[in-house]
């Protein structure tokens, strides 16, 4: 279990790293950076989908606040970047404890009902209150700038992003490896099992959704700073599918999942460009026939592939 | 008071379509205890084929019966083609495949026809009708009545037929339905079918008040859902009432509070209903078995 | 002092009285058995017990204490603990894993210890892992400790919920049907496993249809019908009490009335 884990981020760590010489010009290395960002994003969600067994359909709204959170601070008001994002995530996570507390009482679908009107809400607040965050059009975020230092271009920024999806990764594997993962893993799989045990679910599911909101505040923030722009697209409900899309596609209950799905996910749309207007078509075909052959996801279903062949 | 008025029948013919395609939710929830997060697609596609077949020149009677039909194919397919194979996938994989079917629908819809918003004529008259000081469209009649009549048939159709009966079995208990010999496979598809042909007559009933377009199926498939939940997931009467309630809670809301908000309004109103009744307005509060 | 005292406890699901006024009392040390014909309300009564149900009349108290209408983890603190009749395994975990979740409220750690894994985490984690597959191993199934819990043969999981429980170091465990769906020699060699456990202290409620096993084991057994208690006794009183024959006689299957004479 341990080697696998060292394994793998040893290999994820290697990519990264490769990965800036290999590409061949800016626009992949752009490319790569939104697929850190979206992968940091799925690493947190697949603690509570993945592994706490709760979905949200509504993750997107918490992108959407980190990332007005930074531009409207730092932009509107002026406030140092850091200071700006370090405060998004903390109004992130008083709101997902807020709400969170009576929304995850929920199951099923229920809960997937809730979660996507909550998101749903929160988009719908970002482009009405046009004033303050600029309605459908946006507005734009000035660049990330720490203690006098600007952060530009795109190989910084790529290490930067890299460098946070690193560190999540081994973070999010510490944690599932503990009893705090544990009792996760147990509440996603035998809720009542858990709490006979002693494990207060409640508590466990919520600390599975402010951890997975602030992750996406972060994210939000980063990538409103790298684009220098925020519209509400990024915060809909069609982000929130497909940030639930890339941890069910990568596998459930996988880290290394996650971050692939979050990659393939990323990428696919701008190979899928070739088909011209029927690219939403081969997209929707991909995402089904992936789900339908290989409902438990693209990594562990590989992975069952190889231990087979190897055992 | 007026002002009052006006606003309940708007939003009871809004409400009116989020109950069909409520019920659509809960006719396929029941037989397969899937979410068919593409069941607004079936809306689009109702009204969408409906103003194209006009355009061809056929009468309205014509192209809506085969509007409706297509629409029904369509169902049938995706039951057939995307979730019978996936019979084992988790529920949330079951939503992937689902939301990935409306994608590759809405997609297809673009080539078919186009981004554009279309009318559609009324079935008849566009002058208002005048009731107690508020008007309502004889359109809205149209849709009021309409879903009246289907509610009343499906109603019919799950008391009194044997087939419908055999659909609530399987709805209650799948292996005792296919021990007692009911084709569970084929109440599955028919489940779809069903629900294809509320959504697609759904689409056609709102289309000359609303327009239609390529997209038109987000929304309205996101309400049917929301209005499912509130009257209970699977409960048949519950998502009759969760529709109507929902289009008069929006209605009211953008009339009396912003209209900008409408859609936030409903939201927070199902939040509200969902943390003091979990299971909706309607549910069954049965505690899990161990 | 008596450690679990049950008083005229009930529990009514829309239109039918599950478990109806039923009152005893279990002595520290006992192996307290508790039978009846299916549906009687045995496992209604261990979830009233456990928290998992709050009861609509009667009283919970344990070892002195009012514990009534307490949830599942508030017990589990009180040294609480059961296995399933239609298992609650954590198909997710391996099976020592499972094991290491009995053990959540002595391994649980402050979140930023399990992040970076600091002060000791490593050391107590080992040692929690190597008590649970101690615990595997004293009941059989050592060797599965790695195993993937959703790739387990059902008698494996039974036992491994029997090693979960046991791993909260529980004063009292209740045990739901253990020997279910078990083969005749792995149903044999629980009567040592129940002994085993009750000997190590731990005082025990066992809910069984396998009457051999009932018999061997339990120092007085407790009879349900139709959710009232018919009889309670030692096992040979049980074994002769009219009462209990007619309700067997009564249900005529999977738990006859010829098994529970020959036992
Ligand atoms: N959650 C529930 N909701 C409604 N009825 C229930 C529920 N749980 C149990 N029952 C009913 O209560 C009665 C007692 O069930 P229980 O499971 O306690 O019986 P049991 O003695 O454990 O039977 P068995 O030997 O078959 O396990 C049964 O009629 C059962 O159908
Ligand atoms: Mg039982």
């Amino acid at each position: 279990m341990a080697s696998a884990r060292s394994g793998g981020t040893l290999a994820l760590a290697g990519v990264l790293l490769v990965l800036p010489l290999i590409l061949p010009n800016r626009y992949f290395l752009d490319v790569a950076i939104l697929v850190c960002f979206n992968a940091v994003v799925c690493v947190g969600l697949n603690l509570l989908i993945g592994y706490a067994g709760q979905i949200s359909l509504g993750h997107a709204g918490f992108f959407g606040l980190g990332a007005y959170a930074s531009a409207i601070l730092s932009g509107t008001y002026s406030w140092p970047p850091l200071a700006a994002m370090l405060a998004g995530a903390l109004a992130v996570a008083l709101l997902a404890l807020v709400v969170g507390r009576p929304i995850l009482r929920l199951k099923g679908h229920y809960l997937a009902m809730a979660t996507l009107g909550l998101g749903i809400i929160i988009s719908i607040v970002l482009t009405t209150e046009d004033r303050i965050t600029g309605g459908p059009d946006g507005m734009s975020v000035p660049p990330l700038d720490v203690l006098g230092w600007t952060l530009s271009g795109e190989e910084n920024w790529y290490w930067l992003a890299a460098g946070l999806l690193l560190l999540v990764v081994v973070l999010a594997l510490n944690l599932i490896a503990s009893p705090i993962g544990r009792a996760f893993r147990a509440i996603g799989s035998a809720e009542l099992g858990a709490e006979v045990m002693g494990i207060r679910s409640a508590r466990y599911k919520l600390m599975a959704f402010v951890i997975s909101a602030v992750l996406a505040a972060l994210a939000g923030s980063l990538a409103a700073h790298y684009a220098g722009f925020v519209t509400p697209g990024k915060v809909g409900f069609f982000h929130s599918i497909e940030l639930v899309t890339m941890v069910v596609f990568g596998g459930m209950a996988s880290t290394f999942g996650a971050v692939v799905g979050a990659a393939v996910l990323t990428v696919l749309p701008q190979l899928l460009t070739v088909f011209k207007e029927y690219e939403i078509i081969v997209f929707g075909l991909v995402l089904m026939g992936t789900m339908v052959f290989m409902p438990r996801g693209l990594v562990p279903t590989l992975a069952g592939l190889v231990g087979r062949r190897a055992g | 008071m007026t002002e009052l008025l006006q606003f309940v029948f708007s939003g009871l013919t809004v409400g009116a379509v989020y109950a069909l395609v409520a019920l659509g939710f809960s006719i396929i929830y029941n037989a397969s205890h899937v979410i068919n997060f593409a069941q607004g697609e079936f809306v689009m596609i109702g009204g969408m084929t409906t103003v194209s077949l006009m355009s061809l020149g056929l009468p309205m009677p014509a192209a809506i019966a085969l509007a409706i039909l297509v629409g029904v194919a369509v169902g049938l397919a995706l039951e057939k083609f995307a979730v019978e194979p996936a019979r084992n996938a988790s529920v949330t994989a079951l939503i992937i495949i689902t939301i990935g079917a409306s994608i590759t629908l809405r997609g297809l819809a673009q080539i078919v026809w186009d981004k554009n918003a279309h009318p559609m004529p009324p079935f008849s008259g566009d002058e208002p009708i005048v009731i107690a000081g508020a008007t309502i469209l004889p359109q809205s009649l149209w849709v009021l009545g309409a879903a009246l009549v289907i509610v009343v048939a499906l109603r019919w159709f799950f008391n009194g037929t044997l087939l419908g009966k055999a659909m609530q079995a399987v709805a209650v208990n799948r292996t005792a339905a296919r021990l007692v010999g009911i084709p569970v496979q084929s109440m599955l598809l028919l489940s779809f079918g069903l629900s294809a042909m509320l959504g697609a007559a759904a689409g056609i009933l709102i289309a000359p008040i609303t327009l239609t377009a390529y997209d038109v199926g987000i929304m309205i498939g996101l309400k049917g859902f929301a209005a499912a939940i509130l009257g209970g997931l699977g409960n048949g009467a519950g998502a009759v009432a969760g529709g109507l309630l929902l289009g008069v809670a929006e209605a009211l809301g953008a009339g009396y509070i912003s209209s900008a908000y409408k859609d936030a309004i409903a939201f927070v109103a199902i939040l509200l209903v969902l943390f003091f009744m979990p299971r909706g307005l309607f549910g069954a509060g049965s505690a899990e078995r161990v | 002092m008596t450690l679990l005292a049950v008083t005229g406890l009930g529990k009514r699901f829309a239109g039918l009285q599950a478990v109806d006024g039923v009152s005893f009392a279990v002595e520290p040390g006992e192996i307290y058995a508790v039978i009846g014909p299916n549906g009687a309300g045995k496992t209604t009564l261990l979830n009233l017990v456990t928290g998992i149900y709050a009861p609509s009349a009667g009283r919970v108290v344990l070892a002195g204490e009012d514990v009534t209408g307490l949830r599942p983890p508030d017990l589990a603190a009180r040294g609480l603990s059961r296995t399933f009749q239609n298992l609650q395994i954590f198909s997710n975990l391996s099976a020592v894993e499972n094991v290491m979740v009995g053990a959540h409220l002595r391994a649980e750690t402050g979140f930023f210890a399990a992040l970076f894994r600091w002060r000791g985490f490593e050391g107590k984690e080992r040692a929690l892992r190597a008590e649970a597959a101690e615990l595997m191993r004293r009941l059989g199934i050592g060797e599965l400790a790695d195993a993937p819990a959703a790739a387990m043969p059902y008698g494996a999981l039974k036992r491994l919920e029997i090693a979960r429980a046991l791993a909260s170091r529980p004063r009292l465990l209740l045990l739901d049907e253990p020997a279910a769906g078990l083969n005749p020699s792995e149903a044999r060699e629980l009567v040592d496993v129940v002994r085993g456990i009750a000997a190590s202290g731990v005082t025990i409620v066992l809910v069984e249809h396998n009457m051999p096993l009932v018999m061997a084991v339990s120092s007085r057994i407790l009879v349900l019908h139709h959710g009232q208690k018919i009889a309670e006794g030692a096992p040979e009183a049980i074994r002769a009490d009219r009462e209990v024959i007619k309700a067997y006689l009564g249900v005529g299957r999977h738990t006859g009335v010829r098994e529970l004479q020959d036992a």
